[in-house]
C-alpha cells in the first residue's frame, strides 16, 4: 500500500468498536489501490491486523468484488440479474465482448477495460443497468456504452 | 388506488438529499419530537402501535423485534441492513441515494428507542457511491447535532459507522452480515442465539432494513394508530414496491398495503406490459418467491393475501414478464444467481444448487432428458427446508413453482430440444 | 433432569444435553458430517436433521438440546429422506475413488452412505474438478474433490488450535479447504485434522498408502513425549507402528495430539537400533551375550557408584532402578534430572489437567507450553476462550499463541512472592480467585519455595503442575530416582566424575546431551573409568560406553508412565521389538535379582505408590463425563498382543537357573 492508503489502514485498526471489522474496509483501499489484491498485500494485511494470511485469503476470496488478478482501469460490469437480463443485458455484454475483444472477465492488453457480468446490482427499475468502477451507468445502451469507450481511451491516450 | 406517498412524500423535491432542504421539509422533525419529548420506551410504544413489520423480507414486527433486547446493561448495537442484493429490488437503493437523510434520521431514532449509541450502517459493496452519499448527510447532521456525542442536548449519544460490504448476496440475511461486519466470510450463524442477545460482537443487537428505519419517521410523525390505521390490520402502513422487467414504466412505487392488488400495481402505477405485449408472470416479492400467473394478479399487495395466493410479499421487488419470456431461462437466470450465491455453508444449498443449475442449463440447451423435470421437482424437494438459512428456500421458489405452473413448457424444451419460443431469454 | 421421547423411547438426560448425545445414550444412532464431540456445534452438513413434533422444519440433531416432553423422530419416511438427500447431495462431486483412498474403511462418508444412502444417484453430469493428492507440508496431504466441506478441519485450526493456518477459499460450490498461496500447513498440531476429516481429503503422508486400515491392529498406548501423557493407539501391521491416533481421554487430551506424538515413531523402524548388548574391549565395542554383559556391568559398577536418567523409562523400571541402587549397590547417588529441572512434582497440592474447566485464574510461571506441554496448551486456550485468565510470568513466554497477560520478569520467585501478597491487580486477582492454578516449568530452587508460599498464601482451592519434565519424570522423583541421604545429584555425580571421584556411572534411557553445562560433561567423560548405558538407539553416548544395553522402545513394552498430574497410564507392547532387547524393567529386575513379571513388578510399585494409581486421588474432584468413541474409528483391540508378543524375559533363557534361586530375595 502506498503511504496514504497505510496511513487510512492504520486508522481503521481504531474505528470500529473490534479490530477484527478493519479487515474489509482494509482489502478495499488495497483493491481501490492496485485493481486487485496481490499475494504481497496480503501479507501486509494479515500483519496490520494480526492474522494469518490464510484467514484474509478466507475472507478475501468470499467477496466477489475483491480481485485475486489484475483488472482494468475501468472495470465495466455488466448486470445479468433477470430484470436487466429481460431488458437486453446479454446484447450489452456481447457488444463489449465483440468490441473489445474480450472474453467474459478478460482484460483487454492495454489494460484499459476488464468486462464482468455480475448479478443483480439493486438497479432493476433502470435494466439494463451497468457499472463502471462502481458508478452506476442506468438505463444503459450500446451507443452509451461505445461513446464511454472511446472517451476512457481518447482520455487516457491524451494523459499518457 | 393510487401511490400513498409517506417515505417518498418528498422524494422529488430538489435538493431533498441536502440537509437544510430536508428539514424545510419536515426532516428531523421526529428525531427532535423522540429525544427531546419522549422516552425511549415511549418510542417503542408508538412502534409497536403502528404495527409496522420488517420491510426486508421476513415480515417481523419491528416492536415486537426490539422488545426482545434483554435489559442487563450490556452494549446494544443497531444495525441498519442496506445489503440490498435480492433480484429484483432497489428500493432501498432510492432512499439511500435521494433522501439519505430519511434514513438517517430513522437510524438514529430508533437507535435512540432501543437505547444503543452506536449505529451501523451495512451497505453492499456496490453502494460505494451511496457510501459517500451517507457519509456527507452524517457529516451535515452532524453539524446539526443530531449524531455525535450529545444528540440534540439531550446528553445521550448515537454515533453512525458506515460499512461496505465487498459483494455478496448472503451478507443480507441479518447474522451474514454481522459475520461481515466483524471482518469475517459472510457465513450466516447458528440461531440461537438470535441477534437480540448475541449479535455483533456477541452483543444484544437489533437488524432492521433500511426501509423499516425509515419507516420509524413517518411513524413518529403522525403516530403509531394512525400509521396502524393505513393498509389492513396484520400488514400495517405503506410498502415499496419495486417494478421492473418486461413493464412500462419500471420503478419505485410506494403504496397502501392491501389497498393495491398487483394487477393495479402493475397496469395502472407502472403502466402495464410495453406496447403490444402481455403479461405471462409475476414474482412479487423479489426473486425467491414462487410465481403468479395473471389469473392470481388481483390478489391484493399484503403479507397475508400474497401468501394465501400461494407467493410472498417478501422485499417487494416485483419482477414481471410478457410472453416473449422463456420461463426456463428466467428460472435458469435466477438458478444460477442462487448458485453463485450460496455461501457454500451446508451441503443442500451448496450442492443442490450447482445441480439444479446443470440440470437446467441442459434442458434449456436444449440437452434435456426423460425424468430431468421429475429429478427437479425432487431435489428441490431435498433442499426445502432443510438448508442452515433461508437462502435454500428462496434459491428453488421461483423453480418450484415454476415446474407446477408452466410444466408444457419445460417439458417442450425436452420434447423439441430447445426453447419453443425461440431466443428471447438468454 | 429432563425427560423427553426418541423415537419412542423415554429418553433422561442432564438440561443442555444436545438431541444427539441424548439419542446416543438411548441407543440411537443419528448420523453426522460436521458434528464433532469436541467442537462447537455448526449444523452445517445437514446429515443429522431430525423431526421434532411441533417445530415446522426438520432440525438438525447436532445443534438443538433437549427440551422437557420433546418428541423426536429420527427414523420416519420423511428423516430417512433427508438422510438419502444430504448424501446424495454430497456423493454427486464426489470423485467416489474409494479404491485407492487412504481413508477407505474409516470414512464417515462410506460408512453413513452404506446405512444411510441413496441406492443410486440420479446426478449424471459434470463432477467438479479441483486439485488432488496435493502435499500441503510434510505431513498433510490434501485432495480437495473428496473433501465434504464439513470444516471440522479449519474449525480445528481456527478455534481449538488458535492458529488459522488452513480456510476456506471462495464461496458456495467453488470453496475449496486450502492454506494460504504459497505457505506450508505448519503447525505442530497439524495430523489432528487428519484425524477428524471424515473423508479422504486430508491424509497422513508418513502413512500414505502404507496399509488398509482394516489390516491394522491396535494397541492402547501412552505418547513417550511429553509429561501431558495423551492417550494413543498403535496401529500396526506385522508388528510395525504404521500410525498412531488418538484414544479420547475426557480428563487429559480431548482427543487431540500434537505432531511429535503423533509421528515421533520413526525411531522405531527406520534408522538404526541398538540390537546386542556390547561390552567394551580395548578400542572396541564388542557384541557379547545378555549374561557377558551383565556380568560386565555389575563388575564396573564398583565402589563409588551413580546412576542417571530413567524420565522415559517405566515406572516399574525407575522403581526396580532405585532398588538396584540403593539396595544392591548401596549408593545413594541416583538421579533422573539429566534435564535442567529441580522438581517433577509440585510443592504443594499436584494439579490436574481438568483443573482448567474450573480454574479462575491460571499462572503460567517460566512455561513454554508449545514445547513442554501442547496438548495441555489446548485445553487452557479452549478456556480462556471462555473467560479463564491466563498471566504469564517470566521471560518464556511462548504460550501458545493464545491470548493472554504477560509479567517479564528475570525473578520469577520474586514476582510470584509479590502477586502471593496481593500486589498489583494481578496480586488481588489471585488472592480472590476462587481456584488457581500454577504451571510451571519445574526450574529454580526458589521458585518452589515461592510456590510453596504462595499457596499457603492463598484461602482457595490452589494447584501446581510441572510442565517441564518428560514423560515419566514424575514417576521418576515418586518412585525416589533423587540423591538420597548425602547422595549426590546430576550435576554433582558429573562434578565427581569430572574430578575422578566416581568409579561408575549408569544411566537409564536418557541423553548428557540433555544436561545444560556441557563442559562438565565432557570432563565427567573423559576421566569416569566405566560407563554403563541402556538406551534404545545408538549415540555418542553409547560409542563412549564400557557396557551398552540395548532397550525395547516404549512401543515394544509393557509398563506405566506417570503423567504431570500424577496420573499413572498403562502402555502395551504392541510393535515387534528386534530380537535381543528387552524391557527396561526386565533389564532392571535382572540386576536387582528378581524374578518377576511386568504384573508383579506393577504390583510392588502400587504397593509403594498406591496413590498413584488411583483414578481420582482428590475427594469432589471433576468426575469423567464418559468418553466419545467417533464412529468412524474401529473399536480398540488393546491389550491382546501385550500377552502374545512379550517374550519371556531374558533371565529365564539365559541365565542358569540355580543362580536365579541364589539372588532372589
Ligand atoms: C438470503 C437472505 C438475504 C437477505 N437479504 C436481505 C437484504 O438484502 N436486505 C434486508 O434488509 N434483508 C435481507 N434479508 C432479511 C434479513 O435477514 C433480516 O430479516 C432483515 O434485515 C430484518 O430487517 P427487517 O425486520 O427490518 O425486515 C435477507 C434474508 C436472507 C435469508
Ligand atoms: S478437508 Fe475434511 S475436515 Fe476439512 S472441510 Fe473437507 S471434509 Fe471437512
Ligand atoms: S452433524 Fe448436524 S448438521 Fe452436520
Amino acid at each position: 500500500m502506498n503511504a496514504e492508503n497505510l496511513a487510512k489502514a492504520k486508522e481503521l485498526l481504531h474505528r470500529f468498536p473490534k479490530k477484527s471489522s478493519a479487515l474489509i474496509p482494509m482489502l478495499h483501499l488495497v483493491e481501490d489501490e492496485f485493481g486487485y489484491i496481490p499475494e504481497a498485500e496480503v501479507q501486509v494485511v494479515a500483519d496490520l491486523m494480526g492474522v494469518t494470511p490464510a484467514y484474509v485469503e478466507g475472507v478475501l476470496t468470499f467477496y466477489t468484488l475483491f480481485h485475486r488478478q489484475p483488472t482494468g482501469k475501468y472495470l465495466i460490469q455488466v448486470c445479468r440479474g433477470l430484470s436487466c437480463q429481460l431488458n437486453g443485458a446479454d446484447e450489452l455484454s456481447r457488444f463489449l465482448y465483440d468490441e473489445l475483444g474480450v472474453q467474459r472477465n478478460g482484460t483487454t492488453p492495454d489494460g484499459l477495460f476488464t468486462v464482468e457480468e455480475v448479478e443483480c446490482i439493486a438497479l432493476c427499475k433502470d435494466a439494463p443497468a451497468v457499472q463502471i468502477n462502481l458508478d452506476f451507468y442506468p438505463n444503459m445502451t450500446k451507443e452509451q456504452l461505445r461513446s464511454f469507450l472511446d472517451k476512457a481511451a481518447k482520455e487516457v491516450r491524451s494523459g499518457a | 388506488m393510487p401511490e400513498k406517498r409517506l417515505l417518498f412524500k418528498n422524494i422529488d423535491v430538489p435538493g431533498i438529499d441536502g440537509i437544510e432542504i430536508y428539514e424545510q421539509h419536515g426532516g428531523y422533525q421526529s428525531l427532535r419530537k423522540a429525544v427531546l419529548d419522549m422516552t425511549p420506551d415511549a418510542v417503542l410504544q408508538e412502534v409497536m402501535t403502528s404495527n409496522l413489520r420488517g420491510r426486508g423480507g421476513a415480515g417481523f414486527p419491528t416492536g415486537r423485534k426490539w422488545s426482545f433486547l434483554p435489559k442487563d446493561g450490556r452494549t446494544r448495537y443497531l444495525v441498519c441492513n442496506g445489503d440490498e442484493s435480492e433480484p429484483g429490488t432497489c428500493k432501498d437503493q432510492e432512499i439511500i441515494y435521494r433522501i439519505p437523510h430519511l434514513l438517517i434520521e430513522g437510524v438514529l431514532t430508533s437507535a435512540y428507542a432501543i437505547g444503543a449509541e452506536d449505529a451501523f450502517i451495512y451497505l453492499r459493496g456496490e453502494f460505494k457511491t451511496g457510501y459517500r452519499i451517507l457519509e456527507r448527510a452524517i457529516a451535515e447532521a452532524r453539524a446539526k447535532g443530531y449524531v455525535g456525542d450529545n444528540v440534540l442536548g439531550s446528553g445521550r449519544r448515537v454515533e453512525i459507522t458506515l460499512y461496505l460490504g465487498a459483494g455478496a448476496y448472503i451478507c443480507g440475511e441479518e447474522t451474514a452480515l454481522l459475520e461481515s461486519l466483524e471482518g469475517k466470510r459472510g457465513n450466516p450463524r447458528l440461531k440461537p442465539p438470535f441477534p437480540a442477545t448475541a449479535g455483533l460482537y456477541s452483543m444484544p443487537t437489533v437488524v432492521n432494513n433500511v426501509e423499516t428505519l425509515s419507516a420509524i419517521v413517518p411513524i413518529l410523525q403522525m403516530g403509531g394508530a394512525e400509521y396502524a390505521k393505513l393498509g389492513t390490520e396484520r400488514s400495517a402502513g405503506t410498502k415499496l414496491f419495486s417494478v421492473s422487467g418486461n413493464v412500462r414504466r419500471p420503478g419505485n412505487y410506494e403504496v397502501e398495503l392491501g389497498k393495491v392488488t398487483l394487477r393495479e400495481l402493475l397496469y395502472d402505477i407502472a403502466g402495464g406490459p410495453p406496447e403490444g405485449h402481455e403479461f405471462k408472470a409475476a414474482i412479487p416479492g423479489g426473486s425467491s418467491v414462487p410465481f403468479l400467473t395473471p389469473e392470481k394478479f388481483d390478489t391484493p399487495l399484503d403479507y397475508e393475501s400474497l401468501q394465501a395466493a400461494g407467493t410472498m410479499l417478501g422485499s417487494g421487488g416485483v419482477i414481471v414478464l410478457d410472453e416473449r419470456a422463456c420461463i426456463v431461462g428466467s428460472t435458469l437466470r435466477l438458478m444460477e444467481f442462487y448458485r453463485h450465491e450460496s455461501c457454500g455453508k451446508c451441503t443442500p444449498c451448496r450442492e443442490g444448487t450447482m445441480w439444479l443449475n446443470q440440470v437446467l442449463q441442459r434442458i434449456e440447451s436444449g440437452e434435456g432428458r426423460p425424468g430431468d423435470l421429475e429429478t427437479l421437482a425432487d431435489l428441490c424437494s431435498n433442499i426445502d427446508g432443510q438448508t442452515f438459512c433461508p437462502l435454500g428456500d428462496a434459491a428453488i421458489g421461483a423453480l418450484a413453482s415454476g415446474l407446477r405452473l408452466f410444466h408444457d413448457e419445460y417439458e417442450a424444451h425436452i420434447t423439441k430440444g430447445g426453447c419453443p419460443l425461440g431466443e428471447v431469454v438468454r | 433432569m429432563i425427560n423427553l421421547t426418541i423415537d419412542g423411547r423415554e429418553v433422561q438426560v442432564e438440561p443442555g444435553t444436545l438431541i444427539l448425545d441424548a439419542a446416543k445414550q438411548a441407543g440411537i444412532e443419528i448420523p453426522v458430517f460436521c458434528y464433532h464431540p469436541r467442537m462447537d456445534p455448526v449444523a452445517a452438513c445437514r446429515m443429522c436433521l431430525v423431526r421434532i413434533e411441533k417445530m415446522p422444519k426438520l432440525q438438525p440433531a447436532c445443534a438443538t438440546p433437549v427440551a422437557e416432553g420433546m418428541v423426536v423422530h429420527t427414523d420416519t419416511d420423511e428423516v430417512r429422506k433427508s438422510h438419502a438427500g444430504v448424501l446424495e447431495f454430497l456423493l454427486a462431486n464426489h470423485p467416489l475413488d474409494c479404491p485407492i483412498c487412504d481413508k477407505g474403511g474409516e470414512c464417515e462418508l462410506q460408512d453413513n452412505s452404506i446405512r444411510y444412502g441413496p441406492n443410486l444417484t440420479r446426478f449424471a453430469d459434470h463432477k467438479r474438478h479441483l486439485d488432488k493428492a496435493r502435499a500441503l507440508g510434510p505431513i498433510v496431504e490434501l485432495d480437495q474433490e473428496r473433501c465434504i466441506q464439513c470444516m471440522r478441519c479449519v474449525r480445528f485450526m481456527q478455534d481449538v488450535a488458535g492458529d488459522p493456518v488452513l480456510t476456506l477459499h471462495d464461496r458456495g460450490g467453488h470453496a475449496v479447504v486450502d492454506v494460504a498461496e504459497g505457505r506450508t500447513f505448519d503447525s505442530i498440531f497439524s495430523g489432528n485434522t487428519i484425524e477428524i476429516c471424515p473423508v479422504g481429503a486430508l491424509t497422513s503422508r508418513p502413512f500414505r498408502f502404507k496399509a488398509r486400515p482394516w489390516d491394522l491392529d491396535e494397541v492402547e498406548s501412552v505418547c513417550p513425549h511429553c509429561p501431558v501423557g495423551c492417550n494413543i493407539r498403535l496401529s500396526l501391521r506385522h508388528g510395525e507402528v504404521k500410525r498412531i491416533l488418538s484414544r479420547d481421554n475426557e480428563e487429559i487430551d480431548w482427543g487431540w495430539l500434537c505432531d511429535r506424538g503423533r509421528f515421533g515413531y520413526g525411531f522405531l523402524h527406520e534408522g538404526q537400533r541398538l540390537t546386542e548388548p556390547m561390552v567394551r574391549r580395548g578400542e572396541q565395542l564388542v557384541a557379547v551375550s545378555w549374561s557377558e554383559a551383565i556380568a560386565a556391568l555389575e563388575t564396573g559398577m564398583k565402589g563409588r557408584v551413580g546412576a542417571l536418567g530413567g524420565g522415559r523409562s517405566s515406572l516399574e523400571a525407575q522403581y526396580l532402578m532405585r532398588r538396584w541402587m540403593q539396595e544392591k549397590l548401596g549408593s545413594q547417588n541416583v538421579d533422573h534430572r539429566v534435564l535442567p529441572l529441580t522438581t517433577a512434582i509440585a510443592p504443594g497440592p499436584v494439579g490436574r489437567i481438568d483443573d482448567v474447566n474450573d480454574a479462575d485464574l491460571v499462572l503460567a510461571l517460566d512455561a513454554e507450553l508449545i514445547e513442554e506441554a501442547p496438548v495441555f496448551g489446548l485445553r487452557l486456550r479452549r478456556f480462556e476462550r471462555k473467560g479463564l485468565r491466563i498471566v504469564s510470568i517470566g521471560q518464556r513466554t511462548d504460550l501458545l499463541d493464545m491470548p493472554h497477560e504477560d509479567v517479564h520478569t528475570d525473578d520469577v520467585a520474586k514476582t510470584l512472592a509479590q502477586i502471593a501478597q496481593g500486589q498489583g491487580e494481578i496480586g488481588d486477582a489471585f488472592l480472590k480467585a476462587t481456584k488457581v492454578l500454577m504451571v510451571w516449568s519445574g526450574r529454580g530452587q526458589d521458585v518452589a519455595a515461592a510456590i510453596e508460599a504462595a499457596v499457603k498464601a492463598r484461602p482457595g482451592e490452589t494447584y501446581t503442575m510441572v510442565v517441564g519434565g518428560l514423560a515419566n519424570s514424575f514417576g521418576a522423583q515418586a518412585v525416589g530416582l533423587v540423591p538420597g541421604e548425602g547422595g549426590l545429584d546430576a550435576r554433582g555425580m558429573l562434578e565427581a566424575a569430572g574430578k575422578g571421584e566416581l568409579d561408575g556411572l549408569f544411566l537409564l534411557a536418557d541423553d548428557l546431551d540433555e544436561f545444560p553445562d556441557h563442559d562438565l560433561v565432557a570432563a565427567a567423560l573423559n576421566r569416569l573409568p566405566f560407563l554403563a548405558v541402556a538406551a534404545v538407539v545408538p549415540s555418542a553416548l553409547t560409542e563412549r560406553a564400557d557396557v551398552v544395553l540395548p532397550l525395547a522402545a516404549w512401543a515394544e513394552s509393557d509398563g506405566h508412565f506417570v503423567n504431570m498430574e500424577g496420573r499413572a497410564q498403562r502402555f502395551y507392547s504392541g510393535a515387534t521389538r528386534p530380537s535381543g532387547v528387552y524391557d527396561d524393567w526386565q533389564i532392571m529386575a535382572q540386576l536387582v535379582g528378581v524374578d518377576w513379571s511386568q504384573e508383579e513388578t506393577e504390583a510392588a510399585v502400587r504397593a509403594e505408590l498406591p496413590a498413584l494409581f488411583e483414578a481420582h486421588r482428590r475427594e469432589g474432584g471433576p468426575q469423567p463425563k464418559g468418553g466419545y468413541e467417533p464412529a468412524a474409528h474401529a473399536a480398540v483391540k488393546a491389550s491382546i498382543y501385550h500377552k502374545g508378543v512379550t517374550p519371556d524375559p531374558f533371565l529365564r533363557s539365559l541365565v542358569p537357573q540355580a543362580e536365579l534361586a541364589g539372588r532372589a530375595e
